[in-house]
């Protein structure tokens, strides 16, 4: 690795080492047992120690990470006492990953992860400068044409689909102004590759379209950060905020118009934190398709990319809610093997608010995906209606006895309004719910208020499973369960006989 | 694109095949297992003997352990429903395993699917010589099937079976 790496990996020893480092200077500077100099010499010599052991350690880490490449395997060496070398096969590798931090811009350098579908093994990062890369990337890609070669005769068909997939962006790349209008800029690179560029007020508006309650999250999450924060500093700082708010309590007091504004006002910070947490991420999109392989590079401030395989990808998911569908846009994700991605990050590839579900299934399933006709399929019934409504319905029960225990009769509304917006969502999931076999690939349609669609391969299902329960011989309704190697789908309340033909279809098809 | 022609005459469906019961001394294990389960839930109400007297302990105690010695005695009784259920079926491209009584469900794995395959026991199944075999895939739910109640022959020769069969098919 270059010389700019060790600085990364000082930084990296940096933040490990803080926690320590700041208990340790808290501990010896409070108390009366040194003088005020004592005590700046003593926090100086343990911001010393702590600057020398930080560079110790990133400079074994550096000088003893060693990688190449040799007869198609990525080998990876580290450690100084424990010395560890790891021996990745480039075709088992299940993606590719970059990450490219801050410290990393600066340095222009970037972290190479490799995924695999090992789910024990440890995470293998090499920080690389460009020349680096570039020579890795030559030699991946050196990799994958000999097994291409290889294989040329077993896949001749993939490959004529995959041709058609990178051909037709190709051939008519679409001008700039249709990227502005839901649809994602495509250029047409060197030879048959494919550049997608998608645009931040897509990403935008792709995001206030999501579920609005994960904002909620977000501010939950950064709510409990600073009650921690609060608590932290001294035990009896929430005493005296509610003994202070219980003093003032009247003058604090709002008009009921107050709350309502608060309430606007607090919508609208929730909304601000997740579309800024999504435009971090996801800002400055970008996706490049060539040789069945595809790339996925986002961030604003850190840019991560992943670099797959088609074939890697076991579900292509499709959402459009109401929202979605009237500004036009949709959430795609393509979904990896659960223990070949980032699970701490999440780095399905998600894209948000532009309307390139048909490029990605363009890309994965065939050009003509479209028009592969329909073998058979099943709706759920009113059975999964019960299924979707059953928490809400003892919640509500439960809220509705505790009122009119208390004689609260008109808040006896609020579960009773509960319980219909759980009755017009298992409605919903009711007509939504449906299992199609087309003649190439699996289309199981979900989702209560969005309409969510999942494309799955016959060969990415692993295994299927059909459930009776006691209603069945009454109802002749059973659930059908089908997994694949990252996503699993339950399709409850299936005709039996529907779901019995597509669960013999599914176990012949998927060999 | 692929095409192969789905010929649904030639196929035996899941639900008329002839499923190969377990050996019949699994529901002797499994009585035991139950029994023994049902046993340590009545373990937890006697503590409450443990605890300072109040009104209506004994009372509280005698009908915790009365409502789960009722519960285990159902629970043994529908032990030889479940058991005659139990049962695998192996075509030529898949295995099938079926359970479940309240629930009953149906579990096929093709074969080109399989990553690995093991035989195992536990201390009670050990006391009657029987064997387990373990079936893992690379799904992300039903990543196990386990098929009990074998003898370690039948087990050997299942376990074979499917690393053979695993072996010639292609993914």
């Amino acid at each position: 690795m270059s010389g700019s790496a060790y600085w990364v990996l000082m930084a990296k020893e940096l933040r490990e080492f803080a926690g320590p480092f700041v208990l340790l200077v808290i501990v010896n500077i409070t108390g009366d047992k040194h003088t005020f100099s004592g005590k700046i010499l003593l926090a100086s010599l343990i911001c010393a120690g702590y600057l020398v052991l930080a560079a110790l350690m990133a400079f074994i880490d550096w000088y003893f990470k060693k990688y190449y490449i040799e007869g198609g395997k990525l080998v990876f060496m580290n450690g100084l006492l424990n010395k560890g070398i790891t021996s990745i096969p480039l075709n088992k590798v299940q993606s590719m990953r970059t990450r490219q931090g801050f410290i990393y811009r600066v340095l222009e350098l970037r972290g190479v992860l490799f995924d695999t579908l090992a789910s024990k093994s440890a995470e293998v990062e090499l920080i690389l400068d460009d020349r680096d890369w570039k020579a890795l990337m030559e030699r991946v890609e050196m990799q994958e044409e000999a097994v291409e070669d290889k294989d040329s005769g077993a896949e001749a068909v993939t490959d004529a689909d995959a041709g058609d997939v990178q051909g037709v962006p190709a051939g008519k790349a679409v001008d700039k102004d249709m990227a502005t209008e839901g649809n994602p800029k495509e250029e047409s690179a060197a030879g048959n590759a494919v550049r997608m560029g998608f645009s931040n007020s897509n990403l935008i508006k792709g995001a206030f379209c999501q579920n609005h309650l994960q904002g909620m999250a977000v501010l939950f999450a950064a709510l409990a950060a600073v009650y921690n924060s609060v608590t932290t500093v001294d035990d009896h700082a929430v005493d005296h905020i509610i003994d202070y708010v219980d003093t003032y309590a009247g003058t604090l007091s709002l008009q009921p118009s107050g709350y309502v504004v608060i309430a606007v006002a607090l919508y609208f910070f929730v909304m601000l934190l997740w579309i800024g947490k999504v435009f971090l991420r996801y800002a400055n999109m970008e996706v490049r398709i060539a040789r069945g392989q595809l790339t996925f590079e986002s961030g604003l401030i850190a840019r991560n990319s992943s670099r797959f395989s088609y074939d890697k990808v076991c579900t292509v998911y499709v959402k459009r809610n109401f929202l979605e569908q009237w500004l036009h846009g949709s959430t795609v994700m393509l979904r990896q093997a659960l223990n070949a991605t980032d699970e701490k990050k999440g780095a399905d590839v998600r894209v948000y608010g532009s309307d390139s579900a048909a490029d990605f299934l363009n890309w994965w399933l065939g050009s003509g995906y479209g028009s592969s006709p329909e073998v058979v399929s099943a709706r759920s019934g009113y059975g999964l209606m019960w299924h979707v409504m059953r928490l809400d319905i003892l919640i509500s029960l439960a809220a509705a006895v505790t009122l009119a225990c208390f004689g609260l009769y008109v808040w006896l509304a609020v579960p009773a309004a509960w319980l219909l917006i759980s009755l017009a969502k298992g409605f919903m999931a009711v007509r939504r719910g449906r299992i199609t076999l087309k003649e190439d690939y699996i289309e199981i349609h979900n989702g209560r208020f969005a309409d969510i669609r999942n494309y799955v391969k016959y060969s990415n299902i692993e295994v299927v499973r059909l459930k009776a329960t006691p209603f069945t011989p009454y109802s002749r309704r059973v659930s059908l369960t089908l997994s694949t190697n990252g996503t699993s789908f339950t399709l409850r309340s299936l005709q039996e006989q529907e779901a019995r033909e597509i669960y013999e279809r599914l176990v012949f098809f998927c060999k | 694109m692929t095409n192969r022609q789905w010929h649904p005459d030639n196929i035996d469906p899941v639900e008329e095949l002839s499923y190969t019961p377990l050996e019949k001394s699994y529901l002797k294990t499994l009585a035991v297992i139950t029994a023994l389960i049902w046993l340590g839930l009545m373990l937890l109400p006697l503590f409450l003997l443990l605890t300072d007297e109040f009104d209506g302990r004994n009372l509280i105690v005698i009908c915790a352990e009365a409502v789960l010695l009722a519960a285990g005695l159902v629970n043994l009784s529908i032990l030889p429903k479940a058991y005659a259920y139990k049962g695998y079926a192996v075509r030529e491209h898949d295995i099938t395993y079926r359970s479940g009584i309240v629930f009953p469900k149906t579990v096929t794995i093709p074969f080109c699917k399989i990553q690995q395959v093991s035989i195992r026991q536990n201390p009670v199944s050990r006391m009657f010589g029987l064997y387990a075999v373990d079936i893992v895939n690379g799904a992300q739910m039903l990543a196990e099937t386990v098929i009990p109640g074998l003898t370690r022959e039948k087990a050997e020769e299942i376990k074979s079976l499917l690393i053979e069969r695993t072996g010639n098919e292609t993914k």
